[in-house]
């Protein structure tokens, strides 16, 4: 291997005396030469006229900051749209699992007369809703305690007439009167949209057990998975010739090298949503459109990428296996392959966290993936729900980050 | 047998690293080449093996004309050519057997020899090199974990597992330490004699030279300046070849020269 010295570095040499290089790299601070100090100018310039256009100012950030507060509050509390017929009744703590029947046997209390009252049984009782004030919450009283309100001042108070072993319960969503065993709870899934209903369900859970099912966001967020496999395997496969056409040392001629940059340059300057515009045009709406955006999306990265891998190997232990008479692809799976592969590797597990990262925002061209309930929900002022689907979203996308690092590991 | 006549060799940029060149090296002969550093010693190494054109003259392996080769010829010929590096060249994340395999790809065209299938038969070759330089017991061992010597050896066994009609080594014991660089050297003589084909060394060390060389070529500034057996090296001929640039401060033999009259320049 011969060494080759730029003339620059020659001149370098001859001009700089061994003192004054020890001299140099004494020194407790870098000198300021004219040149740094121009470096550094142009580098003010440079920033202060990007602030120019983006309007960048601290104190529109300060006076904004109550809107911000304002929206962050919309967010709160997250709440979790379910499947529908996903729920189910978890026991705590035995994590006792009860499927629940699509009809809670929970019937409408019917409102008691006066005359009903009078009437009552000795194995009746009379309980007495309470509704102080709108928007304020029911609440449920027994006969004792309803003598002591002063009719006047509440909105309302309605008596319920119920037999031995049973009670009344509330249903928060629609503020309806139930007769429910006692001992049990009415507990209301999320509403959904039904076309032009909302569906609200109500089951009857026994006392200790909670309410679970599985959010529906979790349906479009597998989706966004998968389209972040499929679109990175592609995507890898599409990659690898266009990386040995862009690879200084491989590319078979210097016009081919610039011309393979080039196009992967173009292919990368353009956004993958556009490439996701342009699939749902050409293949339809779908996933289908989506993982084709993400291979052409991320082909220019990933191609580059590679053939930044394939350039860094080491040419020496190349040019042994090629002195053994191998061919070119005997070199290419023997020699280059083997020493490129942990960063081919990493760079595809990147790939991969890019892509998924990606594909949550695909949906919103109608590509498929979790972008269309996240589009969904902005579109309807849901910020709550929004809020809910943020924080899965964030969860799932923590757990791929951190398997990949997994993987990673394993193979390198 | 190689024959190497009137060999020139002109780098693009001008330097002429050989001027001339001739040696006939029989079979079964280890020829040691010496010289300092920038002697041409490895462009001659790499002409032989045909990496590096030559401007001029012509190298010949059994008859065969190799500065001419190109293209698949010259694949031909390499599958032919053990070549020792001194920097081993592995490749790192194979283990040591497949890096010997290595040597036996240019024999091998079936289609699993691409993707890392070899017959019993290579797999045979490729063990039976690594038991020959004693490193079977790493045979498993991917090439990083080993250690130098362990490199060069498995470095052999893959130029061995060739069935070379040439072994070629350049600087093979240059980055081991003294006591490996004779264990080594001890080894690589023994299977270039067991091979019983030309075998060229680049060496700087004299002594390992003499010691497993049949014969030595000392080069210096691109010509042959001596070429003999190890006894036939003395002193002058030392000087030619390591100290022709300098006062011969070996042939001076008079220890009284006033050394307190020479001015010191500061």
């Amino acid at each position: 291997m011969m060494k080759t010295v730029s003339p620059r570095d020659k001149a370098k040499v001859k001009n700089e005396s061994i003192d004054k290089i020890r001299g140099d790299l004494m020194r407790p601070l870098p000198r300021f030469s004219p040149k740094l100090l121009g470096v550094l100018a142009i580098a003010l310039v440079v920033m202060a006229w990007s602030i120019s256009s983006t309007e960048a100012n601290p104190q529109r950030l300060v006076e904004g900051f109550p809107k911000l507060l304002d929206f962050v509050l919309r967010l709160m509390p997250p709440e979790f749209e379910f499947s529908e017929g996903s729920e189910r009744a978890i026991m705590l703590p035995s994590f006792e699992v009860r499927e629940l029947s699509r009809t809670p046997k929970a019937e409408r209390a019917k409102k008691a007369s006066d005359d009903d009252i009078a009437e009552m049984t000795d194995t009746q009782t009379v309980y007495y809703v309470l509704d102080v004030a709108s928007g304020e919450p029911l609440q449920i009283l027994t006969a004792e305690e309803a003598v002591e309100i002063n009719k006047d001042e509440v909105k309302g108070i309605r008596p319920y007439i119920v037999e031995a072993g049973f009670m009344i319960a509330l249903d928060d969503w629609d503020e309806s009167v139930m007769i429910v065993e006692a001992g049990k709870q009415v507990v209301n899934a999320v509403p959904y949209g039904e076309g032009q209903n909302v569906v609200a369900k109500r089951y009857l859970l026994e006392q200790g057990e909670i309410l679970i099912g599985y959010p529906t966001i979790i349906d479009s967020i597998i989706e966004t998975i998968q389209i972040a496999i499929i679109g990175t395997i592609g995507a890898i496969l599409v990659s690898i010739p266009f990386a040995l056409l862009a690879a200084r040392n491989i590319s078979p001629h210097p016009v081919v090298y610039q011309v393979t940059r080039l196009f992967l340059n173009i292919l990368r300057s353009i956004p993958t949503l556009i490439w996701a515009l342009i699939m749902v045009s050409a293949v339809g709406l779908g996933p289908f459109a989506g993982v084709m955006a993400l291979i052409i999306g991320s082909l220019g990265s990933t191609a580059k990428l590679y053939a930044e891998s394939f350039e860094q190997i080491d040419p020496a232990q190349v040019a042994a296996v090629r002195a053994t008479g191998s061919n070119q692809i005997q070199v290419f799976n023997y020699a280059v392959l083997p020493q490129a592969f942990p960063l081919l590797a990493t760079y595809s597990l990147i790939s991969f966290e890019h892509n998924v990262r990606d594909s949550s925002i695909l949906g919103i061209v109608g590509a498929g993936g979790v972008g269309f309930i996240i589009q969904k929900y902005t579109a309807l002022f849901q910020f709550q729900r929004l809020m809910g689907a943020v924080i899965i979203l964030a969860i799932m996308v923590t757990i791929i980050d951190r398997l990949s690092d997994q993987i990673r590991k394993r193979i390198i | 047998m190689l024959e190497i006549s009137d060999v020139r060799v002109v780098y693009p940029n001008g330097t002429e690293a050989i001027k001339s060149v001739s040696a006939t090296i029989q079979s079964n002969e280890i020829v040691a080449i010496i010289g300092r550093s920038g002697a041409g010693k490895s462009t001659l190494l790499r002409a032989i093996d045909g990496m590096q054109k030559v401007t001029s003259g012509s190298i010949k392996l059994d008859g065969t004309e190799v500065t001419t080769l190109s293209g698949e010829q010259i694949r031909q010929y390499w599958t032919q050519v053990g070549f020792i590096w001194q920097e081993y060249n592995l490749v790192l994340r194979l283990p040591a057997i497949t890096n010997v395999l290595l040597g036996r790809l240019g024999h091998n065209r079936t289609f699993g020899s691409y993707f890392g299938y070899f017959s019993a038969e290579h797999r045979a070759i490729a063990l039976e090199s690594l038991a020959r330089m004693g490193m079977l017991h790493r045979a498993k061992f991917r090439a990083d974990r080993l250690s130098g010597g362990e490199k060069q050896r498995v470095n052999i066994a893959r130029a061995i597992s060739q069935k070379p009609k040439l072994l070629l080594a350049d600087e093979p014991v240059a980055s081991l330490d003294p006591e490996l660089k004779w264990q080594v050297m001890d080894d690589l003589a023994r299977v270039a004699r067991e091979e019983g084909v030309p075998t060229l060394i680049n060496i700087h060390e004299v002594d390992l030279a003499k010691a497993f060389a049949d014969r030595l070529i000392g080069i210096a500034q691109g010509v042959v300046v001596f070429d003999g057996t190890p006894e036939e090296l003395d002193d002058a001929q030392m000087d030619a070849i390591y100290r022709f640039d300098k006062p011969t401060i070996n042939t001076v033999d008079s220890p009284e020269v006033e050394e307190e009259q020479i001015p010191v320049e500061a």
